[in-house]
């Protein structure tokens, strides 16, 4: 447990030395500048834009660090064979990638933390409110990232950086539209279903056309 | 350097050619003749799966656009897809507000086409984002309001504001709006009115709620009383030719065991004039 507590922390302080944690300064910019330039724009309530705004980039800029630190993390390990430093020693591979994932979730929860502080922090001032909602959103967010950092550690030990990274985008794509590409299922199924019963009459048509042109019953049943 | 000053000659020219070119375009008069912007917008499905979770900001990001885009009211055709337009708004995000509201607006004021149309789209509007905020009654009283002053339709005012009523957390004032214009439209039996007025100051807690819902609450009981009351000195002054002064004459004629009193317990008067009850609220207000 030691092992993995020291990995964390290192991996930890070398994102910082990264100077990742200065997204969160670009972060509280863009808001500010956006809750000025949307607060113009919109007719009513300034706030939900602002709420709304300030949750899609927390999502987005901790999703860009959960990204490209765990794949670039490992990989420059293996690159710069510093790994086997650490391998050498009585370390278990598993030590390892629990110590880097929980180091880069640090990274991640740090980094989520400031920008939802800048977010309560514009909600307070701009519109003398405090959303507790906010937080249980981040919560949200720190879980979601969770999972995403887990798939880019796993995808930066399969591959290359690149693919790693088009990877772990790809999980989070498709771990968005999952249900959507679900309705859509459905929603084909049915469209299948009738274009299937579609067919059917247009092929008994021919058939029930010669029955009445001979006199014969008409199928109501396939026709109908 | 030849090379280099001709490399910079072409870049200039280029250049020019491109800001002449830009501005020679910009100078053509532009018609947005049948709102073409809105042909290209995508369905509500295609939103959500874009946003990638963020349906509120993709809401948010087409309710502005929106905003600017029917700020201008000099074509009518890009009215056609109004109600297109915020159906895919609060498809997005059922439960904004202000796409409700703004939206209803901009359908209820403007010119072109068939009112009758337009009223209906405005209900349609509303009646959705009061079925998708059943935990907002501000929604239904705006909507209601708009049904009062701008559509002119006080039965549909009167359906709002029910609604709005009926929620909770709905202040008092809500409610005694819904009763007043319920009174006003005659939209009820004068039972149901007094039973809805003594439910109102029931649940009132402040002062001034309770009294101004029992000043509703006498003018439901006299409109009670004087239905009884009036067709009695209706009747006297047709056999008598005169109208009595006073509820006490009635009493000693036999007719009345007993002067008639209001809701607060005061005596009715009669107005000789017109032969009619005469009832004198007063409440305390301090």
């Amino acid at each position: 447990m030691r092992a993995v507590a020291a990995i964390a922390r290192n991996t930890f302080r070398e994102a910082l030395r990264d100077r990742v944690l200065y997204l969160f300064l670009g972060f509280a910019v863009l808001l500010l500048v956006c809750s000025k330039l949307f607060g113009l724009l919109t007719v009513g309530d300034e706030g939900k834009v602002i709420k709304d705004f300030g949750l899609a980039g927390i999502q987005l800029f901790t999703m860009l660090i959960a990204v490209m630190m765990s794949v670039l993390l490992i990989s420059r390990e293996v690159d710069s064979r510093t790994v086997y430093n650490i391998l050498a020693k009585p370390v278990r591979r598993w030590q390892f990638l629990i110590g880097k994932y929980l180091g880069l979730l640090a990274t991640v929860a740090v980094n989520l933390a400031l920008m939802t502080a800048v977010l309560l922090l514009v909600t307070v001032v701009y519109l003398r409110e405090f959303d507790a909602g906010l937080l249980f959103a981040a919560a949200m967010t720190l879980l979601e990232m969770a999972l995403l950092t887990a798939f880019a550690t796993l995808f930066a030990v399969l591959t290359r950086p690149m693919l790693g990274t088009v990877f772990t985008l790809a999980v989070f794509v498709i771990g968005h539209v999952a249900e959507d590409i679900w309705l859509l299922t459905q929603h084909v199924e049915r469209h299948r279903a009738t274009a299937g019963r579609r067919a059917l009459c247009g092929a008994a048509q021919p058939r029930a056309l010669q029955l009445q042109g001979r006199g014969g019953a008409r199928p109501g049943g396939l026709l109908g | 350097m030849s090379r280099r000053l001709a490399t910079l000659a072409a870049v200039l020219a280029l250049g020019s050619i491109m800001v002449v070119s830009g501005l020679g375009l910009q100078a053509i008069p532009k018609q947005d003749v049948l709102g073409k912007q809105l042909l290209y917008l995508p369905t509500p499905e295609i939103l959500k799966l874009a946003s990638l979770g963020n349906q509120g900001l993709m809401a948010d990001l087409l309710y502005m656009w929106s905003i600017q885009y029917y700020s201008q009211f000099s074509l009518d055709e890009k009215f056609l897809y109004l109600e297109t337009v915020f159906n895919l708004v609060t498809d997005l995000d059922p439960r904004y507000f202000d796409a409700y509201r703004i939206g209803a607006l901009i359908m209820s004021l403007q010119k072109s086409g068939d009112p009758a149309q337009h009223k209906a789209a405005v209900v349609r509007l509303y009646d959705k984002g009061i079925a998708n905020m059943p935990g907002s009654w501000e929604l239904a009283e705006v909507a209601a309001w708009d049904a009062h002053l701008v559509l002119n339709d006080q039965e549909l005012a009167v359906r709002w504001m029910k609604t709005a009523a009926e929620r909770s957390g709905a202040p008092p004032e809500v409610k005694r709006v819904y009763g007043r214009w319920r009174d006003n439209i005659h939209g009820w039996t004068i039972d149901d009115s007094i039973a809805y007025w003594e439910g109102v100051v029931a649940e009132a807690t402040r002062k001034a709620d309770i009294n101004l819902a029992t000043s509703h609450l006498y003018d439901s009981y006299a409109t009670l009383h004087r239905r009884s009351l009036d067709p009695l000195l209706a009747s006297i002054r047709q056999r008598t030719g005169q109208c009595p002064e006073s509820w006490q004459e009635l009493v000693e004629q036999g007719l009345l065991a007993e002067v008639p009193l209001d809701h607060l317990g005061n005596p009715y008067g009669v107005d000789p004039s017109t032969c009619t009850l005469v009832a004198r609220k007063r409440i305390r207000w301090d």
